[in-house]
């Protein structure tokens, strides 16, 4: 009865209504679930403690709606499971949801469109202004409650008037990702007696294994900062803006996720923007601050973001993600220097 | 302020509360609304809160306990609660809460500070007038301040609340469940009794507040920025904050005080010749988007329009009491209420009245009768349309609402 459009919609938006009615229709029971199920919902959790955005390369293209309502009804699994985690994963894996729904509604070729229709679903009501560019002009006490998730989303930096909020197309889409954050993390903490033994004893399995893997992105996993062994990516940002030249913000963003995961210490990623043209230390400790020890944790972004934002340099590299890259690259020019010795 | 020692004090808080009740017997007191959700605190002499997790099932038993037992201060919650007198807070189970922004004269820098306040340092014993934060001889940071406030004062308050109405207004759409009261002492809180607020959580207040106080202001975002060799801002029409920011831009160019301009945007008066030829033209391109370039290079001429814009983004940011505003839990004086530290009715204002509102005259509840005094030091202060002292070490007789003023406030015994 469900289209593949409406399954992708589901799929990609895991707090729409749409997502809720299809699973209210699969009508499943904890008590039997499947191991396919299961098993996605763990790796939709496994995601969510590396700091990378849940894309199973499989689905993408996939023409299957067996395989999409598979991943559909893992996600209230992945849910359930949080909820008997630690806040510290409930964090994270809201976060998670958030930052892959932003990546998915980035990526949309009626990116507005689909932004409108989430919206909708998500009962917020907007008006759109046509004002130069497209104005999306929603209520500014929905717009306060979630905009505290992101920096970027700051209300004394918004235009607001009449009791409304004008955003940008991608601000909007920033803020339906802090609203998915919040409706996520929220909806985790219920009542743990009906689940049964076994998914908690699963939960069990995903603590145990994440506290080995938390430390992912420290400073203690990469030692000395080594700049030549950065992606081609991030390599071109750092030598733009040590050379004193104007960077888009989506550009100094990502490069302050990537060298604060890296582990190089706050002041040193304050000085790496002090020859920019525009440069205001400020605003910079503030951004920078905002990023590194807000609230929220903002992790380095994957490749597939870093191409979708247009600052992917290199067509032939073939790395997943910039820190998996600096990493790799980093072990062999340590092999090779410590074989030279 | 040093309060004198309470016991030495009984004659004097014996006489506060035979008037504070002759108050409270003829007033009605019609606030806050919802009395059985709020959580109140009361205040004795020379304390605001001595006992808090009280509450009332209506208005007619809160309006007894006042004549019975008189407080000399009553606070309630800006949150609203199903059980307001359970302990710990969370029990309580808070399910809104009003906006209450609150203003402090002491918390805005006035001239007349100099004439009426005095400071002593706790360490070195130094005195000056005025208030200061680090002793001028010796930089300690303990000083024992003695405050007073005059028309002046708090009318630059009053200014705030103008000015925060107007915002709360435009800006936040907000046109119903607003008022405002007189503090009681030397400030207005304004309060937001409104559903569409009530629910708000705390960042969401946070973030409220942070507009209001142009708190992390980021120029850049809101469109004043380098781009290629000018510097651009955004086109009029404008709203909120930024329209605010242009205007008082706008205002300060048309002046056009070399020495203001060039004090404020750190930069030699000989680089602002143009600018200032070219008044009417900077003032056109200011509307159009663009800030005029001064006869400096690139970046010199952002970083005195960005010197300026902060300047003014300072000016123009509203003084609101944060600790009030973004605490949900607090509690705040009950509006009509007397003040235990002046005798004077934290009175309800009429937004249409508060330009005309003489707060040391408005507020004044006890206008008949006299009483004798023994006053220890006071500066000349205003109450009530008329100016007093300066009084060291004298016996007078004063109107009662002089001498309730001065009693309260620990500066004078009965005689």
């Amino acid at each position: 009865m469900w289209t593949l459009d409406q399954l992708f919609f589901a799929y990609k938006y895991p707090i729409s209504l749409k997502t809720r009615e299809i699973i209210k229709d699969y009508n499943f029971s904890l008590d039997n679930l499947d191991k396919e199920i299961i098993d996605i919902a763990v790796s939709r959790i496994k995601s969510s403690y590396s700091g990378k955005e849940y894309l199973p390369s499989y689905i993408e293209h996939s023409k299957s709606k067996d395989l999409i309502l598979t991943e559909i009804i893992a996600f209230p699994v992945a849910k359930i499971l949080v909820s008997c985690l630690d806040r510290a994963l409930m964090y994270k894996f809201s976060e998670n949801v958030s930052s892959t729904l932003f990546y998915h509604l980035n990526r949309e070729q009626k990116r507005l469109q689909v932004a409108l229709d989430l919206a909708n679903e998500l009962g917020i009501k907007v008006d759109l202004k046509e004002n130069g560019e497209n104005y999306i002009e929603l209520s500014l006490v929905d717009f306060v409650e979630v905009s505290n998730k992101d920096p970027q989303l700051n209300l004394v930096n918004q235009h607001v008037s009449a009791g409304k909020v004008l955003l940008n197309e991608i601000k909007f889409c920033r803020f339906l990702a802090a609203k998915a954050y919040f409706m996520t993390f929220n909806s985790l903490q219920g009542d743990l007696s009906s689940i049964p033994k076994y998914l908690k004893d699963i939960a069990k399995g995903i603590k145990f294994e994440s506290a080995f893997s938390s430390n992912f992105e420290s400073f203690g996993a990469f030692g000395k900062i080594d700049p030549n062994a950065f992606p081609a990516c991030m390599k071109s940002i750092y030598s733009s803006l040590i050379n004193g030249e104007n960077v888009a913000h989506i550009a100094r963003f990502n490069i302050t996720t990537f060298l604060n995961s890296i582990g190089m210490p706050k002041e040193q990623i304050i000085a790496a923007f002090k020859k920019t043209p525009n440069f205001d230390e400020r605003v910079t400790r503030y951004q920078v601050e905002r990023i590194t020890t807000g609230n929220i944790k903002y992790s380095a972004s994957s490749c597939a973001t870093m191409r979708s934002n247009g600052l992917c340099p290199d067509k032939n590299c073939t790395s997943k993600h910039p820190i998996s890259f600096y990493k790799g690259a980093l072990a062999v020019s340590r092999k090779t220097s410590k074989e030279e010795k | 302020m040093i309060f004198m020692e309470l016991n030495e004090n009984a004659k004097e808080q014996e006489f506060l509360r035979k008037k504070f009740r002759q108050f409270y017997e003829t007033n009605e007191i019609t606030y806050p609304s919802k009395v059985q959700n709020r959580e109140f605190g009361i205040g004795e002499f020379g304390k605001k809160i001595v006992k808090r997790h009280m509450s009332f099932a209506n208005s007619n038993f809160f309006n007894k306990f006042l004549k019975e037992d008189v407080p000399f201060y009553v606070s309630a919650s800006a949150s609203l609660y199903k059980r307001p007198d359970f302990r710990p807070m969370e029990k309580k189970e808070m399910f809104g809460s009003e906006l209450i922004y609150e203003f402090d004269a002491d918390d805005i820098k006035t001239d007349c500070r100099n004439g009426h306040d005095s400071w002593k340092c706790m360490q070195c014993n130094a005195l000056g007038s005025g208030t200061l934060e680090k002793c001028p001889s010796c930089g300690s940071n303990s000083l024992s301040l003695d405050q007073w406030f005059c028309p002046e004062c708090i009318n630059e308050t009053k200014k705030q609340v103008f000015a925060l109405v107007n915002i709360l207004k435009e800006d936040f759409g907000i046109k119903e469940g607003l008022y405002i009261n007189f503090s009681g002492n030397a400030g207005f809180h304004v309060h937001v009794e409104n559903q569409a607020v009530e629910k708000l959580s705390k960042e969401a207040r946070i973030q409220l507040l942070d507009y209001l106080t142009l708190h992390e202001i980021n120029l850049e975002l809101l469109g004043f920025f380098l781009q290629k060799k000018t510097f651009v801002c955004p086109k009029d029409p404008c709203f909120g904050q930024i329209k605010r920011i242009k205007t008082a831009l706008s205002d300060m160019l048309s002046k056009a005080d070399i020495g203001e301009l060039a004090t404020y945007g750190l930069i030699p008066k000989s680089k602002l010749k143009s600018l200032l030829q070219n008044k009417n033209f900077v003032l056109e391109s200011l509307s159009s988007g663009t800030l005029f370039s001064i006869d400096a290079g690139a970046e010199a001429n952002k970083k005195f329009w960005l010197n300026i814009l902060n300047y003014i983004a300072s000016k123009i940011a509203l003084d609101i009491d944060r600790q009030t505003s973004s605490d949900i839990y607090k509690l705040v004086r009950v509006p009509n209420t007397i003040h235990g530290g002046t005798g004077l009715i934290a009175k309800v204002i009429k937004f249409e009245d508060l330009s005309k509102f003489d707060a040391l005259k408005d507020a004044v509840a006890f206008k008949e009768g006299r009483t004798k005094v023994y006053i220890t030091k006071v500066p000349r202060f205003y109450l009530y349309g008329n100016y007093f002292g300066p009084f060291e070490k004298a016996e007078v007789e004063l109107p009662d609402y002089a001498a309730i003023y001065l009693i309260a406030k620990g500066k004078a015994k009965l005689v």
